[in-house]
């Protein structure tokens, strides 16, 4: 349940507080302005986060996106050489990769509710739940290096493994960021109140681990899966 | 305070790229960068074939470098305004972009003593070339440490309205993700991650020039403030 209160202001303005109906009590969501000829359904459909961490994701997304058609680009063209170096790579280890930053992700979630509701403890503990699933896919991937090291396989070895190690160490670089942020965020937790404004960097954080999940999703389907 | 120095500062950045601009396009033709694959014979051809231009511009090249000096000091201005007399990520710039600068200098220095010679044999050109152009792309790393903390200087800004806008600091950081690969280049001659490939070379090459390009203006709105 949610309850949406026209406050009184003078600025011509018109401002909405969002409050959550809990059993515990109301909890404050957010105000926002609006235009006096807005209604109050369009003035409280907002972009969860803050904007500016959206032109990091989409960004993101355009330069992975062009290391994917690059990939494809150059798998069409040899794709022979690609499927015998796909062969080699650990599906399975990849699958529990998958997993585990699926799961991450839905504890991230959970988290950011939690700290909605101003549930910290439990934000908290969730977000070390992902901190640990997020550190276990970055042991995985160690180890699956070393398999292909010890095997003799190098970024060297031929243009697929290139792009393997090119790809997935370039994503592996944003999971030790995301780490970072979400560490970030458990010792925001300890904060005497959350305000608002955390509440926007909380989900700033959030959307910053989707898109490495989201990511990785992609990554898992081109390079381990499409045959 | 002098506002008119700031200005002349923030202006240098655009004529800076104005100066690379002219200088490697058509004097010196390095756009697009020689090919790494090529033969000593090939690359000493280069230099052989267009001893003048390769001279003129290079030494155009190394005025534009030189006047990212003023242009890297006054983003140190401007983020020792944001962040107070203690100011770790202003130093961070001021340093970090010392080393950028160096490389961006010296690059277009060792082109320009190719060139001095061109006779010699084409092993030692090849060599030469390679020095240069590895100087010219790897400033990737100092580069993406750099604009990280200028990201994270933008986003502490604690002032209603900040001096840099927010959506800025989220955008320095995707532009400090994209100048990493290019520290790729030394580990491939073909590819999107040579020294002329889309990952190595254009993508950081255009990004760069649009973030600088865009910090200018910023700047040029932010130092008409007083606060």
């Amino acid at each position: 349940m949610v309850q949406l209160d026209l406050l009184p202001d003078a600025q011509g303005k018109r401002t909405y507080r969002l409050t959550e109906l809990h059993k515990t009590g109301p909890v404050y969501m957010a105000d926002y302005a609006s235009e006096a000829t807005r209604a109050p359904e369009e003035a409280f459909r907002r972009l969860p986060g803050e904007e500016g961490i959206w032109i990091l994701v989409f960004g993101d997304m355009v330069v992975f996106g062009l290391l994917f058609l690059t990939f494809s680009f150059y798998r069409a063209e040899n794709v022979g050489l690609y499927r015998s170096g796909q062969d080699l790579l650990n599906e399975q280890l990849g699958l529990v990769n998958t997993l585990l930053l699926l799961t991450s992700s839905w504890a991230v979630a959970l988290a950011v509710r939690n700290v909605r509701l101003g549930l910290r403890t439990q934000a908290s503990t969730l977000l070390g739940i992902a901190v640990a699933l997020g550190c276990s896919f970055v042991m995985i991937k160690i180890a699956e290096y070393h398999e292909k090291i010890a095997a003799g396989i190098t970024l060297l070895t031929n243009d697929f493994f290139s792009y393997y190690f090119v790809i997935t160490g370039i994503h592996l670089t944003h999971v030790l960021v995301g780490i970072g942020v979400l560490i970030f965020l458990i010792l925001r937790t300890r904060r005497a109140a959350l305000v608002v404004d955390d509440v926007r960097v909380f989900e700033s954080g959030a959307i910053f681990w989707h898109l490495v999940d989201l990511l990785w999703l992609v990554i898992f389907a081109l390079l381990y899966l499409t045959r | 305070m002098s506002k008119r120095g700031e200005t002349i500062c923030t202006v240098l950045g655009p004529i800076a790229f104005v100066f690379f601009g002219i200088g490697f396009l058509p004097l010196a033709h390095f756009l697009p960068p020689p090919d790494p694959s090529s033969s000593a014979a090939e690359i000493a051809a280069i230099y052989q074939g267009n001893t003048i231009g390769i001279r003129l511009g290079t030494a155009l090249v190394m005025v534009g470098a030189s006047l990212f000096a003023p242009f890297f000091a006054m983003i140190t201005v401007i983020m020792k305004r944001i962040e107070g007399p203690r100011a770790p990520y202003a130093w961070t710039q001021a340093i970090s972009a010392t080393i950028v600068v160096s490389c961006f200098f010296l690059a277009p220095m060792f082109m320009t003593m190719t060139a001095f010679r061109p006779e010699r044999a084409p092993e030692l050109t090849q060599l030469m070339n390679d020095m240069s152009w590895i100087l010219m792309v790897t400033p990737g790393a100092p580069g993406t440490v750099q604009t990280i903390a200028i990201g994270f200087a933008i986003l502490q800004d604690r002032r209603t309205v900040p001096l840099l806008p927010r959506w800025f600091g989220y955008l320095s950081l995707f532009a400090a993700v994209l100048y990493l690969p290019a520290d790729l280049a030394i580990m491939f001659k073909t590819g999107p991650f040579a020294w002329n490939g889309l990952f190595a070379f254009w993508l950081p090459f255009v990004i760069g020039g649009m973030w600088s390009n865009l910090i200018c203006y910023l700047m040029l709105k932010a130092n008409a403030r007083t606060d």
